[in-house]
Order: C-alpha cells, then structure tokens, then sequence
C-alpha cells in the first residue's frame, strides 16, 4: 500500500494541469448529482414533515353558508366515512378574488377566516412566520412577500367585484391553503377587519371543513365522494375544495422542473468526465509506458500498479466530490430560495447522509471502473517490450489522406492526419459535443418559448390564454353576448366556462366548456383525437387517462348535480393546470348534466385595447350580472414572471457549465495530443512549421469531430426535444410539447459552440510556442 | 476489418428480421372499429336527417343510411351491405338514428378487416422480400470481397513462389495494404529480400577476404626489409664501434630527458603566485558594467562593445579598469575616452585622457614594480599599480600597453578571445 | 574562389545550467563555401552540434551574428527563422526523425509543400530523389516504422533536399546505424555534394570525415584547426593519411 502511494504521489507531481482539470469535473459533477439529490430526496419529504408539523388537513372544503343545518350534515357526513380520522368545521367567508403578485396580479378562490380562529384550529392552523405591531389589518401566505408587500404596507386586494385596501400586519404559512398553486388561498384578517368585511357582505359566509384522513392516499377519491355527496344533498351549492396529492403536487411543480434539469446537468457532467478521466488515464498508460515497464522490471506486480492509479485517481475523486458536495452545500440556499418562491414552503438546509452517499458511491464507483477498465493494459505490458517503448507491432495502418493526392491544403491535411489517426479523441470530442448540443438546444428552446415569446410555454402550463375573462349570471348572457359581438373593441367571443364534475367511480375533473372548440386560442390543447364536437363526447387528460386505463372511443360515465351521463372519449388534453384532471365538453354536452348558473367568456381584443378599461365598461353595463372580470394578460404575467426568472437562472448556469465543461475537456484531451506530438511537432519545427501553423493544425484536428457532431448532436436534439421535455414535465400531465424550436438560434449557437471550441483548442495549445526544435537534441 | 462490417452486418439484419417477426407474432392491437368516427357519423347523420341529399361524409368510414323501412337513404360508395341482413353477414356495424327521442332509421358502417387484413399481408411479404434482398446482397458482397481478399492474392503468391524457387530474388510481391494477407504475404517478400541479401552478402565476404590476404603479404615484406638491412649493417660494423654507438644512443636519450625534466620544472619555478588569476569565459556585453563601475566620476563616454565571447577573469579586469580610470583621475583629472576595437583575437579597449601624457623616456618604466612617473612627487602611491594590471592581463592571455596618445597618456588593454585552453 | 554561402562573425553559445553558465561555442568565425562538403569533427561535447543548430538557424546564438546569404539570422525571430529554415535549409538528424504516423512519401511532402504550391513537381521531384537514394515505390508507401534504419535515413535525406536548400545540415547521419548502412547513406551525401550541393555534415567517425573536402575540428567551442582535402575520390589513401595526419595534429 505504501508503494502505492509512492508512485501516486510521484504521478500526480508529474500532471498537475491534467489532475486540476480532473478535480473539475469531478467537482462540478459532484456539486450538480449532490444538488440533484438533495432536491428530489428530500424536499418532498419537507412538505410531509410541515404538513404534520402543523397538523394540516388531507382534504379542505370550502362551501356556501354557515347554517347548523349545513354544519350538521356536513359532520354526519364526515364521520359515516371511515376513512375519516378527525375532522373540524369552522365558520368563514369565501370568494374568488385577485391580489397583485409579481408585477402581475393572480386570482383565486381567496378563504377569510379571522386571525384567532386560524391560529387555534387544530387542523390545519396556520403558522405566523413575521408579524408587525399594526393591530388591524391582514396576514398573507409568506409566498406573497414581496419589497412591495411587506409589513405595515397598505394592499389593496379584490373581492369578487370590490375593492378593499388593509394593512399588511403579517405573513404566515398555510400548508394546504398558502398557495395560488392549491386552488384555496388562505387569507387572515384581524378579528375588526373581519367583522367590517362580514358586515360589507362581499363574500358570502361558508363553512370550512379541514378533514384528516387514515391514510393519506385515499384524499383524491375522499373529496371526490365528499362533494358529489354534499352536492346530491345541495344541488347547485357552490363549493370549493382541494386535497394532499394535487397541493403537494402542485406547490412542487418547479421544484420537479428545477430538479429534473439539475439531475440531467448533473448526468451530463458526470458523463463527460468519466469520459476525458478514461481518455486521460489510456493517455498516461500511453506516455508512462517506459516508466510503468521500468517498474514492472524493477518487481512491481500488475495489481501494485493498478492499486497505484487506483490510488491516485480515486483519492482524488472522492476528494474532488467531498468538495464538490461541500461546495452543493453552498449553493443550495440560493436555489432553496428560488424553491421556496414558488413552493412557499420553508425549507431548513439540513446535512443529508444519504445524498453524500450516493454521490460518493457513484462517483468513486464508476471513476473506479473506468481506471480499471483503462489500465488494462498495464496487465498486458511485459517490462523488455515496455523499457524498449513504443515497438510497435508490425502494423499495416492505413495513409490517411496522402499528401500526394490530397486535395486540401497542406496545414489542413496535416490536420486530418491527425483527426483520422486519434479515434480515441474524436470519440471524446464527439461525446462532449453530442451532450453539449443537447443543453444548447435546450436552452435554446428554453429561451425562444419561456424567456422571449412566453405564449408556447404558457399554452403548455396554463391551457387556454385570452386577453380577459368575464363571467356572468345565467340570465344576463343573452344581452351580453349581444352587447359584446357589437362591440368593435371584441376580436373574438366564446365561453370558457370551468366547474367540477366527477368520473364515476374515479376521481374528481375540472370540466371545461366551450360552445365551439374552433374558437379557442390554444389548439394544441388536445393532442390526440379531437376536441368534442358532439352532446355525447368528451376529452380528458391524457395523464389522467392514462392513470386509469381509458382510451379513445372508450365510454365513460360523468356524474354531476346528482345526475349521471355516459360520454365518449374523443379526445386527451394535456393541461397542467389542474395537474392531468382536466374534461372537455360542449356545452351541449354538460347541459346533459345540469344548466349553468353563470358563464365565463374569453373574449380576444382587439390590439391595443386597453383590457382594464373594456372589463370596466361591461361591469358598469351589466352591473350585478356580471360575477367577475378577470385580466389574463395580468393574472398571467404574474405568475410567469416566476418561471421566466426560474428558467432565466438555469439557461444562465447551463451555459455557463458548457463553456467550463468544454473548456476543461478540451484542455485535457490537447494536453494529451501535445505530450503525444511533442516529438512530431518538434520535428515539424525543424523542418520549418511556425508555430502559428502548428497551433491552427492542432485546432483544425479537432473540428472535423466537434463540427460532425456539432451538426449532428444539433439536429437530432432539435428533433428530440419536444419529447424529451415532454418527458420532463410527465410529472405536471404534459404528454406532447409542441415548443417552436429555434433554429436560427441553434444555426448560430452550433457555430458559436464550435468557434468557442476552435479558438479554446488555440488557446490551450499556445504551449506549442515553448517546443524548441532544439529539444530534439536534448534527447542524444 | 471487413469481417466485422460483414458479420456486424449480417448480425445486424438477422436482429431486425428477428424483430419484424417478433412484432408480427405478437398478439397485435386488436382490429377495433373507430367509435369516434362512427359517432360522428351518426350524429352527422341525425343532424342532416330532414334533408338526407344534402349530407356528405365527414370520416373515411363507408356506410349506408337506412329508414325504418330498409329504403337506402345515402350510401358512400356501391357495393357496401343495404339491408340489415347483408350488414350482419358482412359483420357490419348497425346504429339506430334517433332524432327527437324516437329511432328514425339505421346507420350501418362497413366493416373494412378485409382490406386492413391485405393491406398487413403486403407489408409482410415486403418485408420478408427487402429482409432477404438485404442478405442476399451482403452475402453477395462478402463473396467477392473473399475473393479479392483471399483467393487472388493466393494465385499470385504461387506464381511468386515459382519465381523464388527458379531463382529470380529480384522481382517483389506485390502487396495490397487492405489485403487480408498482407502482414502474411510481406514476410514472403522479407523471405525474399533477405535471400538476396544473404547471397549478396556472401559475394562480398568472399572477396574482402582475398585483399586482406594481398594487403597482409605485402605489409609482412617491409619490417623483414629493414631486419635484413640492419643485419648487413651490423655485418659491417666491427664489434668496438657497435657498443660505442649504443653509448651515443643512451646519452642522447638521457639528454631527452634531461630537457623534459627541465621543462617541468621551469613550468613551476614561475613567480607571481599570489596574484591568483583564474580567467574564464565572459560575455563582451559585460566589459560595459566593469568600465561604468570603473568610470565612476563619468568622465567617459563608454562606447558600445561588440558581441564576442572573451577569456578574462572578471574581477582582475575589473581591478585593471579601476586601476587605469584612478590614474587618470590623480594624474590628468581630464574627460577621458574609451575606444573599443576588435583586433584579430583581441578585444583592444583603448583608454585615453587629455593630460598630454608623460616623458617619451619614463614610458618603458610605469609598468615596472615600484616605479613611478616624475609627474608624481606630489601625489601618494606606490607604484605598483600597472605592475600589477600588466601582470593580470598577462595571466589572461591579453596585455597591457602605455604610450602617449594624440591628447594624453593611452593605455590599451587587449582582452583575449575565448579560445580553445 | 567559391562563393560564400553563410559566415559567422564571433558566433558564442552559452546556456545556463544550472545558475552557472557554460559556453558552448566561442567566438568561432567561419565562412563556408558553395559546393563545399564540410565536416565539422570533435569529440563528444565540443559542441559540434551545437555549431550545426546554429549554423543552420534551428538556434539562436547567444552572441554574434550568422550571415546566409544575405539575410542575417540571427537577428531573426524563432517563425521566422522556421520560415527561412524551410526556404534554405535541409536536416539530416541522428535520430532521423521522421513522422511515425506519416507515410514515407508524405513525410517529404509534408516539408515540401510548405514552401512549394505546385503539388505535381513536387511530388515528380520526390521520386526523382527517391530513385536517386534508391528508395522503391513500394518503400515511399510505408510507414518509417516498418522500414530499416538506412531506408529511413535516405529517406531523411530526400526530406532535407526536398526543397532544394542552399546547405544540406547533417547531424552524425549515421550515428545510429550499422556500418553497412551508414556507408550508403554517405555514399548518398557524397553523391549529393558531387552534384553541386553543399553539405554541412557533424560527426566524430574518422570514415564519415573522410568523405569531406573540408575538415574543421572542434574542441571546446573553438575551431582548433581546418584541413583542405580536396576533391573526394574513392579508396584515395593520401587523403586518408591527410586526414589522420590533421587529426594527430588535433589530439585526436
């Protein structure tokens, strides 16, 4: 063992460069899986300890009035159910509201409840995170903090159709109402604010109903059962309700995205200096033969020697990863902080063994395999043929490109010589530039459908985009539409209304309906078949599909309203908004099922509408018809925002990576030509080569292989990534991405990627300068 | 290199017939009619129903459209079932058209598994006929690549061979690099080419041994000529004079090495060995720091040196310059000018001030110990001075030359080149 | 007399070896002639070599000037030195250093396609040479690992000739091979030089100098003396004795 550490020692003095490249990537590799772990070992396990931290509920329900009647069924409900283990009923007020976020504004079905009570329910309490002095006033979901909205700030937040402007006392953390994400958005108000708002009646009372269940897996179908339960009692009541899986699922949606790009960058990383480690280790045995013999003379056993390179290369690895792991440590409260922007889940960083583990354990292990799958041939090598160096056996090695019939120019043909003799190298190059092309493109695509054009992204995440959205009462839709297809202001008018249905014997959907799917803006919206064009049809969410082994042209029962009606599937959709439990019908078709009491319309304007003013005038037209008016450009813009800073930072580090990781196996595999050549090139010198001229030729030996596999690597990505992305986001329900893939973008970044490439090689063979045609004679 | 492509190749064929029968055994999508499709239709169907002429098919089904009373009402094409009895038959799928509640008449969708079962066939047998093509066509290849590779060059081998065996060394096999043979077929080659070689070699072995006889036989002749000859000298000779000339022989001997003797003593008897000199090799350039350090009232303008390489002893020349800069300082205190020239192998640094220089007679005298000029009585010094310069420059293989100048007192140092010790 | 191809005025090398410098050649003046077969002799470490690397701008001199033709090299930076060596120099080294992963045809062109555009005489010019070294086709396709050490130092030799350089530089041209052998490759060079081309040659074998029409010997980076022997012909034993007779003189 001591031997062996003499020899590793000895080496590792003779590369420093080539063992600092080394410790890169291993590092950067280390840094990437260590992150990558910890992101997908342990944040979802965060969620389950808040949750129990703060006894939250599995199943909310928020519904209209707070009459002891209605409390009463709803608890004799409750506890028939068996798979209810505790439960709690609370007086409240609820309604749809909007309130700024992000420079945007988002809306959703905001809960009141008054300060004391949230703090002293005993499921699903709140937490109070930072208060103020102000004693009159609200507290928000931590999630909504922003420079703007801070603590005795005034907010100003819409309730239905009314204004109301408190002061910020506080901010809070509600697991299962702390989000925009989980449908019901907490909102708690100080006990006078509270009665003031009652008093206003801008939202009716409701009663909450915070259920815990046995097993938590069982909270889907629970609350689908619970609210076709409630509602076969009260038909027509308006009732809002989510459950665990889709808040947990749905608070971590970016936290999945984040992490599955991570976990890839770190793959990627991995693979590449596994790679240029291989490479570099063949190199040494190469250049270290005459040593390696000499030791082998001297007594030195195969396996000593191995154990040697072993040693050296695994030492460092590991030491390389525990650094790199340290440095993951680091980094983690920035991207915790991005995390938490979007999840509104506190996250303490905390030292996690197992992710350390693993990422030693693979590292070491396959840095391990690769040193002993390369330094086979030191078992090969006798000691006489190895002291004697190089003898080569009597080969027949094919004259690539013959100088006396070539075409090309001579540095160029020199060039190819060497490309065409180093198969090992352009096996690297190529490796290196494949994966590299695949993060261009991705970040290519990242940038022309997230950062620059947002609608193909917000097409695949939020489904179905206008400029505003209006819903009225029933009675009132008549007039409306009349009064809006007059109106020279509207490009286009169609409902999209949304509500809940369940699948028999299968777990609530979010139904959406429109009079004719023709009109609506995304197209993409249904993927397979078609959109419904018939009373007795129906798409559904592919992933949902999926889940429970539908197909299309397969028939499926829809209960609502107490009623139940068969529907065909005609279609899958992918919308991850409800995350894969979507429907779409005609309206014809749910009218099988109930009538609506209000419809929501989408309504493209004209360009250069101002939305704001247009949503104004109709509410002051259809006064109280009209429920709400929505701003989609705003809602939109806001929670967007997010993404675009989200997927802004990863494109950012993604390319950085590139530029490092390229750098670092570039400067490997030319030292390792150079310390190959250094006797060609000194020879070359002599006979008159400038140095100029020899640098460009090492360059241009390497671009057959960058620019091959550049354009190729860049061609299938570009036909890969759509479903590779898909495959992504599996998670969220998108089963098919049809992002435009930017080939300008991808001409121009392959070009850049290979003139980067060009003048690194340039650079890094500078050192061709120091080779003196008289080193030549340093040999006699 | 070419078996691997052959039996890569064919690997690679007997995996994707492999595959397509796979794909075709396995139990494959069940046949199902399109419901959607049928849906559509009849909901199209019940749509169009006041006024059936008007109606056009919007899926590719084929079907027909019956009333209650089995009249056809529409058909896509002729040749589809038109009552209930032949779409039953047929497998055909019925459908009722409602309209308003009550059933109106029948929608029968042809049933279309015959084509779909043809159009199947044809996909097999094109892929059966492409799969055997594919193998057909490698074997093919194969074949004629053996035969270039394996049976040609053994034809030619054979007639190399009987070349070789009827004595011809000189004509080469022809080799072919891609040749599967050629490491094989090239040691036939070296066979050949050592062959001839031995042969040559043995020419030649053959006939240097003939002139180190002739050269030996005529070099043994002369030492045996002077033998003979001083043999008849000493026949001459009486016996008397023989001894005295050995006598002559040993004095004169004995006076060689009397004269090698005093040699090497007068070697050592040399004086000055306090001034230890030890002169090596010096960059010229470095003439240029001594003479500053030396000038160092900067009464000089020290002229460039040209590149040579000299044989001096750095600090000795620097206590010369020193020397030489100090008189001139005590004696003349003038500007002084330093001249530099190459002179066959020696770099001569002329030194001269403006004093007017010293009596023409006291020249001969500076360079001796303890003498001084008559110009001096009134300045300190011993003396010793350009004694010592002469004799370090001396010891450096250069000198030290005093005479009068055109404006004052000139001393010339000639440093040595480096040459060979 | 003979034009004068390359002079050196006070030619010095010195390296630094370890903090103490070592002067390899000192003050060496020398002119060498147009067609003139020069060897330099010496023992090991008399910087024989050196003096060639320098001569032929493979090395800077540490002082001095070195005049080719008209152009002085010294002055010149290490490119453009490449540059001119590649105009006007051949290299004939010890080692022979050719390119192992080049094929013996392509390792001339390498070095003449540098300086030559025109592909088809140079590649005639190639055969003409192979064929005067007697080097076979066969031989200019294979690779210098499969070919003798003679072969390979022919092959050498047409590499320095390719481009018709003004001086031949040969580094102990048979310092690594065999007696047979290194006798072809002088007898190669001697043809050369017979045709008109100087010929710098280094080397400490009597029988290699004996080839030479110039004899300088080198001892401690000096010349220590020259010897004029004239025209080389064959098997001349007065020559020989000339030449042993200087080489006395030398302290050979």
């Amino acid at each position: 063992m001591r031997k062996c550490f003499l020899i590793a020692r000895s080496n590792l003095r003779k590369s420093k460069g080539q063992t600092a490249a080394i410790l890169v990537l291993v590092l950067l590799a280390a840094l990437m899986l260590n992150l990558w772990l910890m992101l997908s070992t342990d944040y979802k396990a965060n969620f389950e300890r808040y949750h129990d931290q703060l006894n939250a509920e599995h199943v909310t329900l928020s519904v209209d009035g707070d009459s002891e009647e209605l409390q009463n069924s709803l608890a004799q409900m409750l506890q028939r159910d068996s798979r209810t283990a505790d439960y709690r009923l609370d007086s409240c007020m609820h309604m749809t509201g909007a309130l700024p976020y992000n420079g945007g504004e988002m809306s959703s079905w905001f809960v009141f409840l008054e300060k004391q009570a949230a703090l002293t329910r005993s499921i699903g309490q709140i937490e109070i995170v930072e208060e103020g002095a102000c004693s009159s006033g609200v507290y928000l979901p931590m999630l909504y903090k922003t420079d703007d909205i801070a603590i005795g700030e005034p907010f100003e937040i819409s309730i239905g159709n009314h204004k109301e402007t408190y002061t910020v006392c506080g901010f809070f953390n509600s697991v299962m109402m702390g989000s925009h994400n989980c449908v019901l958005t907490q909102i708690v108000l100080t006990a006078d604010k509270y009665a003031a708002l009652q008093a206003a009646g801008y939202a009716p009372q409701a009663t909450l109903c915070s259920v815990r269940l046995n097993d938590p897996s069982d909270a889907l179908s629970y609350e689908a059962d619970m609210k076709s339960a409630v509602s076969e009692q009260y038909p027509n009541i308006t009732m809002v309700s989510n459950c665990y899986q889709i808040v947990s699922q749905s608070r971590y949606i970016s936290q999945m995205i984040c992490s599955g790009i991570v976990s890839a960058m770190a793959f990627f990383v991995l693979l590449i200096a596994l790679v240029v480690i291989g490479s570099n280790i063949i190199n040494y045995i190469q250049v270290n033969l005459k040593n390696l013999g000499a030791l082998k003379a001297v007594g030195y056993t195969a396996r000593q020697l191995i154990g040697a390179l072993l040693v050296q290369f695994l030492g460092l690895a590991l030491l390389a990863a525990i650094v790199g792991v340290g440095l993951s440590y680091l980094v983690f409260p920035t991207v915790n902080g991005i995390m938490i922007a979007q999840t509104g889940i506190p996250y303490a960083m905390r030292f996690l063994p197992l992710p350390l583990g693993i990422t030693l354990a693979v590292l070491g292990g396959t840095v391990a395999l690769a040193v002993v799958l390369a330094s086979r041939r030191i078992r090969k090598i006798e000691p006489i043929v190895a002291l004697r160096s190089g003898i080569q056996t009597h080969n027949f090695k094919r004259n690539h490109v013959p100088l006396e019939t070539a075409k090309a120019p001579l540095q160029l043909a020199l060039a190819l010589k060497t490309t065409l003799s180093g198969i090992k190298h352009n096996v690297t190059v190529c490796i290196t530039m494949l994966v590299l092309s695949l993060v261009v493109v991705f970040s290519g695509l990242m940038t022309e459908n997230v950062i620059a054009d947002m609608e193909p992204f917000l097409n695949l995440i939020v489904g179905e985009t206008a400029d505003s959205c209006i819903s009225v009462q029933a009675d009132a839709e008549d007039a409306f539409l009349r009064a809006a297809n007059a109106d020279s202001r509207v490009e286009k008018i169609y409902l999209y209304s949304s509500l809940n249905v369940s699948h028999a014997g299968g777990a609530e959907l979010m139904a959406t309906l429109c009079d004719d799917f023709a009109k609506v803006n995304n197209q993409d919206t249904v993927f397979e078949g078609r959109f419904p064009k018939y009373d007795n049809e129906i798409a559904i969410a592919a992933k949902y599909a999926e889940e429970n082994g539908l197909a299309i042209g397969d028939e499926i029962e829809i209960t609502a309203n107490g009623k139940q009606e068969p529907y065909l599937i005609c279609g899958f959709t992918q919308i991850s908004n409800n995350l894969g439990r979507d429907c779409l019908f005609t309206r014809a078709g749910y009218e099988r099922l109930g009538t609506l009491t209000s419809t929501s319309y989408y309504i493209n304007l004209t360009s250069g509408t101002d939305i704001d003013a247009f949503n104004l005038a109709m509410k002051e037209q259809f006064k109280d018809s009209v429920n709400t008016t929505i701003n989609i450009d705003t809602t939109i813009s806001g929670s967007a925002s997010v993404y675009v800073s989200l997927m802004t930072i990863i494109v950012i580090a993604i390319l950085a990576l590139s530029a490092i990781i390229i750098v670092f196996a570039l400067y490997l595999l030319v030292r390792a030509m150079l310390n190959n050549k250094l006797r060609d090139y000194g020879i070359m010198k002599a006979l008159g080569f400038t140095t100029r001229q020899l640098i460009l030729q090492t360059a241009a030996s390497f671009m057959p292989a960058t620019i091959l596999s550049a354009a190729v690597g860049l061609t299938v990505c570009a036909c890969i990534i759509n479903p590779l992305t898909a495959l992504f986001l599996r998670g969220i329900g998108i089963v098919k991405c049809t992002f435009t893939v930017p080939v300008g973008f991808i001409i121009i970044a392959g070009i850049c990627l290979v003139l980067f490439a060009f003048a690194t090689v340039c650079l890094l063979s500078l050192k061709i300068r120091k080779i003196a045609p008289r080193a030549l004679l340093a040999e006699e | 290199m070419k078996n691997r492509i052959f039996f890569g190749g064919m690997l690679a064929v007997l995996l994707i017939e492999a595959a397509v029968l796979i794909l075709f055994a396995l139990p494959g999508k069940e046949n199902l009619q399109d419901t959607v499709a049928v849906n559509e239709t009849a909901q199209a169907v019940q749509n169009d129903w006041a006024d059936l002429t008007q109606h056009r098919s919007r899926t590719d089904l084929d079907y027909v459209v019956l009333d209650l009373d089995g009249t056809v009402l529409y058909k896509t094409r002729d040749g589809l079932s038109e009552s209930i009895n032949a779409a039953i038959r047929h497998r055909d799928t019925t459908v009722d058209i409602a309209v308003g509640g009550a059933t109106v008449g029948k929608l029968l969708v042809a049933n279309n598994v015959a084509q779909i079962f043809q159009a199947e066939k044809r996909r097999v047998i094109v892929a059966i006929a492409l799969a055997i093509l594919l193998q057909g066509a490698i074997c093919a290849g194969y074949f004629f690549y053996l035969r270039r590779v394996v049976i040609q060059p053994f034809q030619k081998l054979k007639h190399f061979a009987q070349r070789v065996a009827g004595g011809n060394l000189d004509i080469p096999l022809e080799m072919d690099r891609k040749n599967l043979f050629g490491a094989f077929t090239e040691s036939f080659d070296m066979m050949r080419a050592e062959l001839k070689k031995a042969r040559l070699a043995e020419a030649e072995a053959d006939r240097s041994k003939k002139e180190l006889v002739a050269k030996l036989s005529h070099d043994i002749k002369t030492p045996v000529a002077s033998i003979k000859a001083a043999s008849e000298v000493g026949a001459a000779m009486a016996a008397e004079e023989k001894v005295r000339e050995n006598y002559e022989r040993i004095i004169q001997k004995a006076d060689q090495i009397n004269t090698l003797i005093t040699n090497l003593f007068s070697a050592t008897l040399e004086e000055l060995h306090e001034l230890s000199v030890r002169p090596t090799d010096l960059k010229s350039e470095e003439l240029h720091t001594l003479l500053k350090n030396a000038d160092y009232l900067h009464r000089a303008v020290i002229p460039p040196v040209p590149d040579c390489l000299l044989f001096a002893d750095k600090l000795r020349l620097q206590q010369v310059f020193d020397n030489l800069f100090a008189n001139s300082y005590k004696y003349a205190g003038t500007k002084i000018t330093v001249t530099v020239s190459m002179e066959d192998n020696y770099l001569a640094i002329c030194i001269e001030d403006s004093g007017g220089g010293i009596d023409e007679a006291e020249l001969p005298l500076l360079k001796e110990k303890f003498k001084r000029g008559s110009n001096t009585a009134n300045i300190d010094g011993a003396g010793l001075g350009l004694y010592i310069c002469d004799a370090c420059m001396e010891k450096m293989g250069g000198r030290l030359d005093i005479e009068n100048g055109a404006t004052g007192l000139m001393a010339t140092v000639w440093i040595a080149l480096s040459r060979s010790i | 007399m003979k034009e004068i191809l390359l002079s050196t005025e006070k030619l010095s090398k010195s390296f630094s070896n370890g903090g103490t410098m070592q002067h390899v050649l000192k003050n060496i003046d020398l002119q060498l002639r147009k067609g003139d077969f020069t060897v330099i002799m010496g023992a090991s470490g008399a910087g024989k070599s050196t003096l060639l690397y320098a001569l032929s701008g493979m090395d800077t001199p540490t002082l001095g000037t070195i005049t080719f033709g008209t152009h002085e090299i010294s002055a010149l930076s290490q490119d453009e030195l490449a540059v001119f060596r590649r105009e006007h120099c051949g290299f004939v080294f010890q080692q022979i250093y050719l390119i192992n992963t080049m094929s013996v045809m392509d390792n001339v062109l390498a070095a003449g396609i540098l300086v030559s555009k025109d592909k088809k005489a140079l590649v005639a010019k190639a055969k003409e040479l192979f064929a005067a070294v007697d080097i076979s086709e066969a031989t200019q396709k294979k690779f210098p690992t499969q070919i003798s050490g003679g072969e390979a130092q022919r092959v050498g030799i047409v590499r320095a000739l390719i481009n018709s350089p003004e001086i031949l530089f040969a580094d102990e041209p048979t310092g690594a091979l065999n007696s047979k052998t290194g006798l072809d490759v002088l007898d190669t060079l001697t043809k050369f030089n017979e045709q008109g081309q100087s010929v710098v040659m280094v080397t400490h074998d009597m029988r290699s100098a004996r080839r030479g029409n110039r004899i300088l010997y080198l001892k401690d980076g000096v010349i220590l003396g020259e010897c004029d022997l004239g025209t080389y012909v064959h098997g001349d034993s007065q020559r020989h004795e000339k030449l042993s007779a200087f080489l006395r003189d030398m302290g050979w």
